[in-house]
């Protein structure tokens, strides 16, 4: 896959066969796997408050609603450019204005895999580096995990 | 009516209101470009101090961005949350 920014301050995204699409579609995948409600890990407000009833009750809800909603647009985005494309190559464009929804997916994404496998905590340096060789599953979630992150920087770089 | 020759003292009792702070936590997900450009866009600060509080709520694992009414805190950590980033709302010392 390629990523080049465009003159419209957006990126174009260039799918080169079928399985960068399943990398796209990957996003949403990775984003719900994780059970823990994204919402509710945010608030590290003391909890046994009435402002923190009200915080559950008014704010919460809101915020699920958003971040679905998010993902909810990058699916039917990735979906669509793949219909174009006829799940061979071609592009999918993120818009300056869909700049921070994109971002949202994928750091959604990256949470929810930090949730389960905890990359970002492990000493690179430890003997408890991570041991691909009996997991190509785990290799997959820590590329994908790579591919996001980078994404997230161009978007930042580029367009936000 | 005070009677004459006596002197009437009013005292009057203001009360302030409690400043909270809103305090950004560290997580090891969201990237540090990311932190500071969420902090420039929600409380319209220079890039410079956007980094400096970044940067503390990376090397301290919390940062107080703000302090002022309660309201306002409420509405800003709303906005934190609403960018991924954790926050919370405390009385401020």
């Amino acid at each position: 896959m390629k990523v080049v920014p465009t003159l419209a301050k957006g990126l174009r995204l260039e799918a080169e066969d079928a399985s960068d699409w399943e990398l796209l579609r990957y996003i949403i995948y990775d984003a719900t796997m994780a059970s823990r409600d994204l919402a509710e890990s945010l608030n590290c407000t003391a909890q046994e408050t009435d402002a923190a009833d009200d915080w559950r009750e008014y704010v919460m809800p809101d915020l699920r609603e958003a971040f679905q909603e998010d993902l909810a647009i990058v699916a039917a985005a990735v979906e669509t450019a793949i219909h174009h494309a006829k799940g061979e190559a071609g592009p999918l464009w993120i818009q300056a204005e869909q700049s921070f929804l994109w971002y949202s997916a994928l750091n959604q994404a990256r949470l929810s895999i930090e949730d389960v496998h905890h990359f970002a905590t492990v000493d690179e340096f430890s003997e408890d580096w991570l041991d691909f060789s009996n997991s190509s599953d785990l290799l997959g979630f820590f590329r994908r995990n790579q591919f996001y992150g980078v994404l997230q920087t161009l978007l930042l770089e580029y367009v936000m | 009516m005070s009677e004459p020759g006596t002197i009437t003292k009013t005292r009057q009792k203001v009360e302030h209101e409690v400043p909270y702070a809103v305090i950004v936590h560290d997580d090891p997900v969201n990237l540090m470009m990311y932190v500071t450009h969420v902090l420039m866009k929600i409380f319209g600060y220079q890039e410079k101090k956007a980094k400096v509080l970044m940067l503390e709520v990376h090397q301290l694992g919390r940062s107080t961005v703000w302090a002022g009414g309660k309201e306002k805190a409420e509405f800003y950590v709303q906005q934190l949350h609403a960018h991924q980033l954790k926050a919370s709302l405390e009385k401020a010392s």
